[in-house]
């Protein structure tokens, strides 16, 4: 919990302002890290690039009105749901520095869920031999029920304009939430800036 | 039956691909003002 700024204003917020609330040891003396995961999408348009942001909600206790990248929580089932392609190799290797094989899967497919919970952008593709019967709980819902499962081949961070480019565009977006239609060459259902 | 998720998670807001440079203006934790300076760097300098 440290880092949070509750009680600020969006008005007075500044880049890298943040501050500790007093006293969080105190209020929270046995808060653990958990993994999370977040994925940094970019996009060039003409000679500008542009990145995926959005702002947390002002009722969160953790960096409210803080504009971030999609991420969030690994959630157990991430390290069990079928995926449709591999990881990355070079991804792998990174996460493999830090962490077991299963514990890198569940964090490249947390990130993936978790840009698709909170921007509608499904990184995806039909799994061979259709959806799995298994539940895999609430958070793969949108996935699984579309036979769409998350594809762990996720873009090289060494690669922000080529690699990186690519989930924004029509041919590596998969599916538009709520719309419901394939790969279509629009944008995601939000507002774009500019 | 599974049931799908209806919507976008309403706790993140005001969604949208924003301009590298714009983006440093917006309020930002310190590590992703640091990140985005990161892929400024990369787009000039691709590795």
């Amino acid at each position: 919990m440290r880092g949070t700024d509750k009680g600020y204003t969006h008005a007075v917020l500044k880049p890298g302002s943040e501050r500790p609330v007093e006293k969080v040891d105190q209020k929270y003396p046995y808060l653990r890290p958990r993994d999370a995961a977040t994925l940094i999408l970019v996009r060039q348009r003409g000679k500008i690039p542009e990145v995926l942001l959005g702002c947390r909600d002002a009722k969160h206790a953790f960096m409210p009105n803080r504009y971030v990248f999609p991420g969030g929580r690994v959630d157990p089932a991430d390290a069990r749901v079928p995926v449709a392609t591999p990881l990355d190799r070079f991804v792998d290797e990174r996460l493999r520095k830090a962490a077991t094989a299963q514990r890198a899967r569940a964090l490249a497919v947390a990130a993936v869920r978790e840009t698709f919970e909170e921007t509608g952008l499904m990184l995806a593709k039909p799994l061979k031999g259709g959806a799995p019967e298994d539940d895999f709980g609430e958070h793969w819902h949108g996935f699984l029920d579309k036979g769409f499962c998350a594809r762990a081949r996720l873009p090289r961070p060494d690669r922000p304009c080529g690699d990186a480019a690519r989930p924004a565009t029509p041919l590596q977006c998969a599916l538009l939430h709520g719309a419901g239609r394939g790969c279509d060459g629009r944008d995601p259902p939000f507002e774009r800036a500019g | 039956m599974r049931r799908a998720r209806s919507a976008i998670r309403a706790s993140w807001v005001n969604i949208r691909w924003v301009r590298l440079d714009e983006a440093r203006e917006l309020p930002l934790p310190t590590i992703t003002g640091l990140i985005l300076g990161e892929i400024g760097r990369l787009v000039q300098e691709p590795p």
